[in-house]
């Protein structure tokens, strides 16, 4: 096709997805005559300003109507993407896995990218030559080699306030300002020569995660911002590297995204509910699990993907149904949230784990936790599969602390 | 993926008066209406266990709170099994989830509930959960006339309003079936509840009183600040003092007026 042939059928897709409004083609024969324009992101801007049919002018159809054996183009905002390495034949390799959505319905995807992906969460994406297949008996994306991918409109990846994604750091980078989710994992004291403290984190975001090396800073459990980091690289694994120079800012309860009960932080991207809620069910499926020593992520197949040559230790991870009264979701309360319902603490719970006695040390928790009202520290977001809690404070509510609590509500009821 | 529906917490008389449905949007499940326009289909009730009946194969049990008796089914959907009742006696204080029934082959409406899990709790554990569920009584009540004076219909406005969609949702439902919704008698209901324990406190603290010649305000908190907390002592010794019911013999010293 020529160039003004090219030209000629964007103008006909375009007046075709503006109902032939004459004042629309204009505009876009105007813009699209401008030098280093770009006529797709013309069109969407302007078949948003004049309420068209988006799909018409990229000859795709809505997610909605999509059914397993469709093969052609769609569009699609990117609304979830995780990716994570494998092995495979003693390569390396990406997985990616995540969601497409617009107004008429959600695709969840797989891609395979070569590197890293080319997509972002927020990314207006359109995939030329796309087979769907299916996955459970519904649609399911698998984004192959001979997929072309299109991003329309790139989600800032620096936001208004200056703030990456972890998902877009890169070694070598300086002076950056992250924003995420941080767990303190531990401290090692006399460092170096300088016999410096080291404290190590892991920091997450709805994109992904990074290790975090702190030198002389204090890392606390909580939502930060981090202003003036950089980011190092070691066995080709990115960390955070914090220094003197780094201000690493807790953000405070409110600007932190606090729900005020579970339902709201389940339909929220991310966020923390403080508060109480009944403990349902403690589940007696999947009760250790494998992570690393280094990095404190739960590992598959005995080896952590980051740091392969670091140790992994099993540990116990319980999935409990929590209750609210507005929402009844399973949250996952890690070792160390655990160690108090024991008698022996960190101790028996390992030395159980050893012995193969995790069901005893599991038989000891509920006996002190199920149907007991708590008050819960729970801090989640929404991945490709779905809602991911977990506990990260649980008191039980009893003795002296249920009177207060009590007392507290009569108040409020006279 | 189906998610669990929360048991709400709620007094037997919420429950009870349980007179409507709505169908949810992911199917075609019928959850329980309440004349408050709470969408209930699994509760909580923290109560004291007033006995079990067996009707043939049908085993039924009561709870009651502060204010009924609540009758429910131990059928399919009860996890635990029958040999828990042989631990718990009548009267002793349990909390119960339960779930409601909205049959859909009846003309017209029905319920049933049915208990899936049962516990026995301490005495404090069934007060503090029955005080939760007026709390949240409460709560609505003050929305939903907030709701009533502003004009507030839309199912968007009034999930926002009260922080639930779900809740948003069974209001407007509410809404749209009766025009208004009647929230007199819930707030009567709360006032009840703290009217009673208020009456329940002054006669434990008269009580004490009367037992002895003289008693100080510590020696009260000592023998009853674990249950009515001291701010509540000093409370109810002012209105008792006020009645004429006592006398501060010295600063700190009550005696009983015979």
């Amino acid at each position: 096709m020529s160039g003004n042939n090219f030209v000629e059928e964007l103008i006909r897709r375009f007046s075709e997805a503006v109902q032939d409004n004459a004042q629309a083609v204009e505009e876009f024969r105007a813009e699209i005559g401008k030098k280093g324009s770009s006529p797709q992101r013309a069109a969407v801007d302007l078949i948003r300003k004049y309420s068209g049919d988006i799909n018409r002018f990229f000859q795709s159809v809505p997610i909605g109507q999509i059914s397993e054996g469709y093969r052609g183009n769609i569009l699609g905002t990117v609304t979830s993407i995780r990716c994570s390495e494998y092995e495979k034949d003693g390569i390396k390799r990406v997985r990616c896995i995540g969601s497409l959505e617009d107004r008429t319905g959600r695709l969840p995807f797989t891609e395979f990218p070569e590197g890293s992906s080319r997509l972002s969460r927020g990314d207006l994406v359109l995939l030329e030559n796309a087979y769907v297949g299916s996955y459970n008996g519904k649609p399911y994306l698998t984004i192959s080699s001979r997929t072309g991918i299109n991003v329309i409109e790139r989600a800032a990846a620096v936001d208004q306030r200056g703030e990456l994604r972890l998902k877009d750091l890169h070694p070598g980078m300086y002076d950056v300002n992250v924003k995420g989710n941080l767990r303190f994992i531990e401290k090692v004291e006399n460092v170096g020569k300088n016999k410096e403290i080291l404290y190590k984190g892991l920091l997450r975001d709805e994109t992904g995660s990074i290790s975090v090396q702190s030198w002389g800073v204090e890392l606390k459990d909580g939502m930060v911002e981090i202003e003036g980091a950089s980011v190092k690289q070691f066995n080709d694994r990115l960390y955070l590297h914090i220094g003197n120079g780094t201000k690493v800012r807790y953000i405070s309860q409110t600007e932190m995204g606090k729900f005020r009960n579970l339902e709201l932080l389940l339909d929220s991207p991310r966020g923390e509910y403080e508060g109480e809620a009944l403990i349902l069910k403690v589940l007696e499926r999947n009760i250790t699990v494998d992570v690393c020593t280094t990095c404190q992520r739960v590992v598959r197949d005995g080896k952590c993907t980051s740091h392969p040559e670091s140790p992994v230790e099993r540990i116990l991870r319980l999935s409990i149904i929590l209750d609210d009264g507005y929402a009844a979701p399973l949250a996952y309360a890690y070792q160390r949230v655990l160690e108090k319902f024991v008698d022996g603490g960190k101790e028996r719970i390992v030395e159980g784990i050893k012995n193969g006695n995790e069901k005893e040390i599991l038989e000891l928790i509920k006996e002190k936790i199920v149907m007991k009202p708590a008050l819960l520290s729970i801090s989640g977001f929404k991945g490709a599969n779905g809602n991911y809690l977990e506990i990260r404070e649980m008191d039980i509510l009893e003795g002296k602390r249920l009177d207060d609590a009590y007392e507290n509500i009569l108040g409020v009821l006279k | 993926m189906k998610t669990r529906e929360p048991a709400m917490r709620i007094t037997s008389t919420e429950l009870l008066g349980l007179d409507q449905f709505l169908i949810t949007d992911e199917g075609n499940t019928r959850i329980g209406l309440t004349e408050l326009g709470l969408p209930v289909s699994r509760f909580l009730l923290a109560g004291r266990f007033s006995g079990k009946s067996d009707e043939g194969e049908r085993v039924f049990i009561r709870v009651s709170d502060s204010f009924n008796d609540v009758t429910m089914t131990v059928g399919n959907f009860f996890s635990q099994s029958l040999e828990v009742f042989d631990e718990i006696g009548q009267g002793e204080t349990v909390a119960v989830i339960g779930k409601v029934s909205i049959p859909n082959t009846q003309s017209q409406f029905s319920k049933k509930f049915f208990a899936e899990s049962i516990y026995k709790i301490p005495e404090a554990e069934m007060k503090y959960l029955e005080a939760r569920a007026l709390l949240f009584l409460k709560e609505r009540t003050d929305k939903i006339a907030k709701a009533i004076s502003s004009g507030l219909r839309e199912r968007g406005e009034l999930a926002a309003l009260l922080d639930s969609d779900r809740l948003g949702l069974g209001l407007s439902k509410r809404f749209e079936m009766n025009g208004s919704v009647d929230i007199e008698k819930y707030i009567s209901l709360i006032t009840q509840y703290t009217e009673s324990l208020t009456e329940k406190n002054r006669e434990v603290i008269l009580g004490e009183i009367k037992k002895f010649r003289e008693i100080s305000l510590d020696e009260l908190v000592g023998r009853l600040g674990d249950r009515l907390g001291r701010e509540t002592i000093e409370e109810e010794l002012r209105n008792l003092l006020n009645d004429g019911e006592i006398m501060e013999v010295k600063t700190g010293i009550y005696r009983y007026i015979t």
